[in-house]
């Protein structure tokens, strides 16, 4: 089974798989995602919108979206690696954290709390996926000359954040994607799934045969997981519909 | 005035000391300290104010840079003063006791010091207290800071008992006994990241130790050669003392540097590029200036005037050395990419360096304060 016998809009099959998904108690679910990279064009456009979306400053990339380049001369071509959090099962952010301030939640996602974190970067030291960055508290436009859209309130893990003070936003801290469980604990995809023009990108509920990951992950020529050698046991796969070489090949960056 | 048994210095003599500092009798290094310790305050403030994004050039691929460093060094001296005293106590307590109180005192001070880089390096540290109210045990840095605030307490209280004059070899046992837990574990901090090579390692406590032991011993000999022409016949055999320790150190110094480097490059590990790409400094600086020269410098001159120059050396050396090898952990980055730089580049920012200098000239100018309130003498009671 390919991507292409989904008859409905990915889009669509996925909201209602969330909408089943989150029927059930928390304990019950384990999100995840998972990306084709045969599919992704390196539009950027998922890291963009999730830029927008949770309102990162300068230096915190949440969906990284990184080039490489693939196969001999003269058959090389370009191709692209998305990289959100791993969401690892087996965090190695959560056990340096000192004062659990970062922590693995029952439905799978590593979790900041944001009023707990003291910035001390060791979590962004002991990341083997470079997933995280500290909020230095920069501004795209500038320290004095704030816009609207830099400060207004945004949410992530289920409140809302102004950029207006030191001790009431996420400055200062770790920070580092979330699936925007937000967004999802409403019934909506995260901002990358939403925006992906290369339909890329599947999100949903492991604990779900039924649910469109599940039978993406099931069904793909070629899967692999970034970094799995390491025990971290992340929850995004990568796959591919065809060319199992590029599994290869990213199996080992 | 006395308290917990202590004399503390008067009213008149505080008086006495400030007044001969505005006059201009303090000495060079008391003015040198005073600004900067100045300029280390200015870039606390700046930081404070203007926030880490504005005045620090740590990032996600550099998380840790110069404020980190300059814990990690001061309290490297701190714990190897810890060393010195130790040693000092059990191998030579008759001649080393008037010397202890200086020794403790700057082992106190520089841990302070320390704190002075950790603190501005934190992202919220107003949040310390989350320390106590969610503990992680799982995690080095929290009982890195147990350890820490132990060491500190023990400290205090070591010298306590020297100023009261019941300082005993069992009191230096303890304090010892809990410098080596607290900086293994820093050691470990950094030995249990899996993902940096150049900092996993099982030898990465015991590496700390050993460069703890040089670098504090090398602090302490310079406040015993400075003590030397006071002390007599005393002082005469600190400075041999404290040059036959700095020996045994520099050897140890020498022989897991050049195992870490051999380890790492011939290894075959994962990671090895790191270790050959920072191999140049780590030959120059770890082993031939860090340990080799002055090790046949100490070898050949043996007054207190070269015991202070060689220590001087070996600390200047030791900071390069501790600079190296944080900074070293992020020369490559964790994944590569077209997008992702292959070697990430680092260079602090002037705020950065300040609070360096600000941490050192604290330690410094608070021991050098104290030393002038003679405050730091030692009266034998028993």
């Amino acid at each position: 089974m390919s991507i292409n016998d989904f008859k409905d809009d990915v889009i669509e099959i996925m909201l209602n798989d969330l909408k089943r998904a989150l029927a059930k108690p928390r304990n019950k679910r384990k999100w995840a995602m998972t990306i084709d990279l045969e599919k992704c064009i390196g539009c950027h456009a998922c890291t963009v919108a999730c830029k927008n979306g949770n309102m990162t400053p300068p230096g915190v990339l949440y969906r990284q979206v990184a080039e490489f380049e693939f196969g001999d001369y003269p058959n090389v071509k370009v191709v692209f690696f998305p990289r959100p959090c791993m969401q690892c099962q087996e965090p190695p952010c959560t056990k340096v954290c000192p004062v659990k301030a970062t922590y693995l939640r029952e439905d799978g996602i590593v979790y900041i709390d944001y009023k707990k974190c003291v910035g001390c970067g060791y979590c962004i030291v002991a990341c083997p996926y470079g997933a995280r960055a500290r909020d230095l508290g920069l501004y795209y436009s500038g320290k004095f000359y704030k816009k609207t859209y830099e400060i207004e309130p945004s949410k992530e893990y289920e409140h809302y954040w102004a950029r207006t003070s030191h001790f009431k936003s996420p400055i200062g801290n770790a920070r580092k994607c979330h699936f925007c469980i937000h967004r999802v604990e409403e019934g909506k995809l995260p901002k990358c799934v939403d925006s992906c023009l290369g339909r890329a990108t599947f999100f949903g509920d492991l604990n779900d045969p039924e649910s469109l990951i599940s039978k993406i992950n099931a069904s793909a020529v070629g899967s692999f997981k970034f970094k799995e050698e390491l025990g971290t046991k992340p929850i995004v796969t990568y796959v591919v519909s065809s060319n199992k070489a590029l599994i290869r090949y990213f199996a080992k960056i | 005035m006395t308290f917990l048994g202590i004399e503390l210095p008067t009213k008149e003599e505080f008086k006495n000391t400030i007044g001969d500092i505005v006059r201009g009798k303090g000495g060079f290094l008391l003015y040198l300290s005073l600004l900067g310790l100045i300029l280390g305050l200015i870039s606390v403030a700046r930081i404070f104010i203007l926030g880490h994004g504005e005045t620090v050039n740590t990032n996600a691929q550099v998380p840790w840079g110069l404020q980190i460093v300059t814990y990690i060094y001061l309290v490297l001296i701190s714990t190897g003063c810890t060393f010195a005293n130790f040693f000092g106590m059990i191998l030579n307590q008759k001649n080393y006791l008037p010397l202890a109180p200086k020794v403790v005192f700057f082992a106190i001070l520089t841990a302070i010091g320390g704190m002075f880089g950790l603190a501005t390096e934190l992202g919220h540290t107003e949040r310390l207290y989350m320390w106590f109210l969610s503990p992680q045990p799982k995690s080095p840095m929290w009982w890195m800071s147990v350890w820490y605030t132990l060491e500190l307490a023990v400290l205090i209280y070591f010298f306590i008992e020297l100023k009261r004059g019941h300082a005993s070899a069992n009191h230096a046992w303890i304090v010892f006994i809990v410098a080596i837990i607290t900086h293994s574990t820093l050691g470990a901090l950094l030995g249990v990241v899996e993902q940096r090579f150049y900092f996993y390692s099982a030898l990465m406590p015991i590496y700390f130790l050993v460069f703890a032991y040089t670098t504090g011993v090398a602090a302490s000999a310079i406040i015993a050669a400075v003590e030397a022409p006071k002390l007599g016949r005393a002082g005469e055999n600190l400075v041999e003392f404290f040059r036959k320790m700095l020996l045994v150190g520099l050897g140890l110094a020498l022989l897991l540097g050049f195992w870490r480097i051999v380890v790492g490059v011939y290894g075959q590990i994962q990671g090895a590029e790191v270790f050959e790409l920072t191999l140049g400094s780590q030959i120059v600086y770890g082993l031939v200036l860090g340990t080799i020269i002055p090790l046949i410098l100490l070898y050949y001159y043996k007054g207190p005037k070269a015991l202070i120059l060689i220590s001087l050396f070996i600390m200047i050396i030791q900071f390069k050395t501790r600079y190296d090898l944080v900074v070293g952990g992020f020369k490559v980055p964790v994944w590569r990419a077209y997008t992702i730089p292959e070697y990430v580049q680092y260079t602090p920012s002037i705020d950065e360096i300040l609070i360096f200098i600000g941490g050192t000239s604290l330690a410094l100018f608070l021991y050098l304060f104290a030393d002038k309130l003679n405050f730091l003498t030692f009266k034998d009671k028993t």
